[in-house]
């Protein structure tokens, strides 16, 4: 296989597995018989990659889309007879589509999953046929069913069946066009457009090539099997007229591939004369589809009486009625329509290298506005560069993050899924309520976060929702509610799980920390809050009994620490039968922070600013020390930890004297400690840099930064600095390890 | 033309046999990495000390905005750590995926060694730090050099 061809392969297995997921949500409601579209956009999504596959020798693939297709079709007609199982046996075939996909982009075959393919094939066959034997059964009905459609077409066309064209079969088409109106939805007449657009394109430089290297047999299958995916894509959509000139271009390619006919230049004119002519017809359709949408948003803003219009352009003498400012209307809305989508695909380690380079940026702008030669000088032009300077590298800053954020709804989207599958294994009722889908998260987050919500989710199905019975014992609604739900909070994102379910019970907390050893069984100054908190402990669970889903005590440590991992956090409110929300609060970056730097001996280091309270300059008889030595500083009224940051990084402190030095206090997640460092120098935008794989992690810090003099601060990490404050003896173990 | 292929040949059985190395020195010892691992030369700079790490590890320095751990090579290979000097050098090496900073007394130049006449280190030699011997090999003058082997010294405890 050439790299041309895997380049194809790959491209096919990206665009199918985004098309994938742009369905997946719509599974829920392919039974509703008044909205096609859904059940339409899945079939369409397995008829593409039955034609692609096919192309591309991935037998398996293709034998499961056309039987997925198959069956789509059927229950397309009948929408009556879709029920959960036949939804369950969707998704499965989604998801072993999905998995095929991923095999085929690193193996370029699709071998391996044929085991499975046909335990699919088998079910989707049974669902065929017991649908069948059930239309067989309920025949009438269905006659019914299929008279009833042919009247909705018959309204349909003849509102539409005006058209100016010369060329003969036009008519034809409008009418066919417009019959599919009522399936096919205006997107996918634009993506059916713009992809035969590119369809012919391809082909009408590979004709040329193959003109030149008439033996390539190579080109002749890819132009095959682009002119197949255009009849293909044609006839579903209802465009008879270019489903037959792709036909008949099949044809000619079919009998060139089998060495019945020589390619010759005259053949190469008639091949590229029938794709002219298909593109006329597409340019042809395309006029027609922009005409008709803008009637259409027309009638939904206009007035009743220019509403009335129905195709201005052809009637021109009503057309005058029309007052100016509509027609300007008009026109507008057509160039919104006509404006193609400008998406383009870029590898993602190009824009990490990108926003890499915009970090350098930001610190090399500090470095020239603050330089230090530059210090006490009067420059008002030079000033004013550098704050233009400056608003433009922010400016770029913005644009290069808000490159790499995505919505969270494709992660929402998942957890409907899971919501469905989950309640249906457990025999529950549960409704998710989402919103605040449209935040926006870094990719890279939205990745590292998918996994915790699911945990969460799952969680609360099990958990918290308790069986229907159980509710309506309680009182409660037969169907629990999760909601989820995300939005903005100063620097950070909030996503929040809410259930209504039987909420966590204090007291069997209690029970099972003291059964592990986690707490003292007479301890008894834990509040009902921290002891909600012990559920984050490791090996902790409340389930009575493990299920296959969640119990076995791996989920909440592993979803604390994975969001620990993003400098984020998770906190739970529990009421006992009214329900549980958890809330994850997650930094809307990485890599970069505003903090405030600080100089210990000759250290400088930079803390989160969020997490600093306040400065203050202090006196050692606020101090109190322990007998092992842990000093305390009362300030506030709080009697609190102080940690001199020169002990705890081993630094030669300019002084001793805790007068001399400055006390910052700090807010932990849970807790407020005062930290002695020896000079403050200031808040600043840093740009996070990881210290190299050499070094790993280093205990108590997150990483370094360059400073405006080129000079290396650390950032510190508050948590795991009050850890080496707990325990010092971590820090000779992580040495040692 | 023939003359000139049959030169080219020459050229290329030579140097398929001599490898070029960087020689450099610590105390009275030369040393030798292979040149197509080290990025660049640097003097010895100030750098910035990381807390609670191996104490060979001498601290961070910033290259042109990437950040470089440096190692004190002689630490690194049970020596003891001398003031530095001018002549005190970093050499950037790139190993894998660890780019390092190695601190060295001295560099010398880039030598042509003839790694099939090197000889591997003594076997009989008990300590610990011959494990970042490569091999031993002679340079031109007769002196002898230490080929030191990178992943070794950057891997291994």
């Amino acid at each position: 296989m050439d790299n041309e061809t895997k380049e194809m392969i790959k491209s096919f297995v990206i665009e199918s597995l985004d098309s994938l997921d742009s369905v997946e949500p719509l599974i829920e409601n392919i039974n509703d018989t008044n909205d096609k579209e859904n059940i339409n956009a899945v079939f369409r999504v397995f008829h593409t990659i039955k034609g692609l596959s096919l192309f591309f020798g991935l037998n398996n693939l293709n034998a499961l889309t056309h039987k997925a297709e198959t069956l789509l079709d059927i229950l397309r007609k009948n929408p009556s007879l879709i029920d959960d199982n036949i939804i369950s046996l969707i998704y499965s075939t989604l998801d072993l589509i999905r998995e095929i996909l991923v095999l085929v982009s690193n193996e370029f075959s699709d071998e391996k999953e044929a085991n499975d393919v046909e335990n699919i094939l088998f079910l989707l066959d049974n669902a065929i046929n017991s649908i069948q034997n059930s239309i067989n059964e309920n025949s009438n009905e269905i006659f019914q069913n299929e008279y009833r459609l042919n009247d909705i077409d018959l309204e349909t066309i003849p509102s539409i069946d005006e058209t100016d064209n010369p060329e003969e079969g036009i008519d034809n088409f409008t009418e066919q066009q417009l019959d599919a109106n009522s399936l096919i939805s205006q997107d996918m007449i634009e993506t059916y457009l713009s992809d035969t657009k590119d369809y012919l394109d391809n082909i009408d430089n590979m004709l040329i090539q193959l003109e030149k290297d008439p033996n390539n047999y190579e080109i002749i299958s890819n132009i095959f099997g682009m002119v197949h995916s255009i009849k293909g894509n044609s006839g579903f959509m209802g465009y008879s007229e270019i489903q037959d000139i792709a036909m008949e271009t099949e044809t000619i390619l079919d009998s060139i591939r089998k060495n019945e006919l020589f390619v010759e230049s005259n053949i190469i004119s008639i091949l590229l004369s029938n794709t002219e002519a298909i593109r006329k017809r597409i340019n042809q359709i395309s006029e027609k589809v922009h005409q008709s949408s803008n009637l259409e948003i027309k009638e939904k803003q206009l007035s009743p009486q220019t509403s009335a219009e129905q195709i201005p352009q052809q009637k021109p003498e009503k057309q005058i009625e029309i007052e100016p400012q509509t027609q300007e209307q008009i026109n507008t809305t057509k160039n919104q329509n006509n404006t193609p989508k400008l998406d383009i695909r870029v590898d993602t380690t190009k824009i990490d290298k990108l926003f890499d380079l915009v970090g350098e940026l930001i610190t090399t702008g500090n470095m020239i506005t603050n330089n230090p030669d530059l210090a006490n000088l009067q420059l008002p032009n030079f000033s004013k560069a550098t704050s233009q300077l400056n608003k433009i590298t922010r400016e770029l800053q913005e644009i290069t993050m808000s490159v790499r954020m995505m919505p969270l709804s494709g992660l929402f989207n998942k957890m409907k899924r899971l919501v469905r599958d989950t309640s249906l294994k457990l025999g529950k009722k549960a409704n998710l309520i989402m919103s605040g889908q449209e935040t926006e998260m870094d990719k890279n987050i939205i990745e590292q976060i998918s996994d915790p919500l699911m945990h969460l989710v799952r969680n609360a199905l099990d958990h918290g929702i308790e069986s229907p019975e159980e509710r309506i014992a309680k009182g409660k609604p037969e169907t629990g509610t999760i909601h989820l739900a995300a939005r903005y909070d100063g620097n950070e994102i909030l996503i929040t799980i809410t259930d209504d379910g039987e909420g966590i019970n204090p007291d069997i907390i209690k029970e099972k920390a003291i059964s592990r050893g986690l707490i003292n069984s007479t301890d008894s100054s834990l509040s009902e809050k921290d002891l909600i908190q012990l559920i984050f402990e490791p090996g902790f669970s409340t389930a009575k009994t493990v299920s296959d889903i969640s119990g076995r005590g791996v989920g909440l440590d592993v979803v604390k620490k994975n969001i620990d991992k993003l400098q984020g956090s998770v906190d739970v409110i529990s009421k006992i039968n009214e329900g549980t929300t958890f809330t994850l609060r997650i930094p809307l970056t990485l890599a970069i922070m505003d903090a405030l730097l600080v100089k210990v001996g000759d250290t400088v280091f930079a803390l989160p600013l969020l997490n600093v309270i306040e400065t203050f300059k202090t006196d050692s008889y606020l101090i109190t020390k322990t007998m092992d030595g842990v000093e305390m500083i009362k300030t506030h009224n709080k009697l609190l930890p102080f940690i001199r940051l020169y002990e705890i990084f081993k630094i030669q402190p300019k002084h001793n004297n805790i007068e001399q030095g400055f006390a910052m206090l700090i807010q932990g997640k849970n807790e407020q400690c005062c930290f002695l460092v020896d000079e403050l120098l200031g808040n600043q935008q840093i740009v996070i840099k990881g210290f190299s794989d050499y070094i790993g992690n280093v205990p108590g810090l997150t990483g370094c930064m360059i400073l405006n003099d080129g000079n290396i601060g650390l950032i510190i990490d508050i948590e795991n600095t009050l850890k080496l404050f707990e325990n010092p003896f971590t820090i000779a173990n992580e040495i040692l390890s | 033309m023939e003359n000139n292929s049959q030169f080219d040949n020459n050229l290329e059985s030579e140097s398929e046999q001599l490898s070029k190395y960087l020689a450099f020195k610590i105390g009275n010892e030369i040393y030798g990495i292979y040149v197509k691992n080290i990025n660049e030369i640097i003097g010895i700079r100030s750098f910035t000390t990381l807390p609670n790490v191996p104490k060979f590890v001498k601290g961070l320095i910033n290259l042109r905005g990437n950040v470089f751990p440096v190692i004190e090579l002689r630490e690194r290979i049970g020596l003891q750590q001398i003031p530095y000097t001018s002549k005190t050098c970093i050499i950037i090496v790139s190993f894998n995926q660890y780019s390092v900073g190695l601190i060295v007394d001295n560099v010398l130049e880039v030598v042509d060694i003839d790694i099939m006449k090197s000889i591997p280190p003594p076997q009989t030699y008990k300590g610990t730090q011959s494990k970042y011997i490569q091999s031993i090999s002679k340079i031109d003058n007769d002196e002898v050099i230490i080929l030191l082997d990178l992943e070794k010294l950057l891997i291994s405890q």
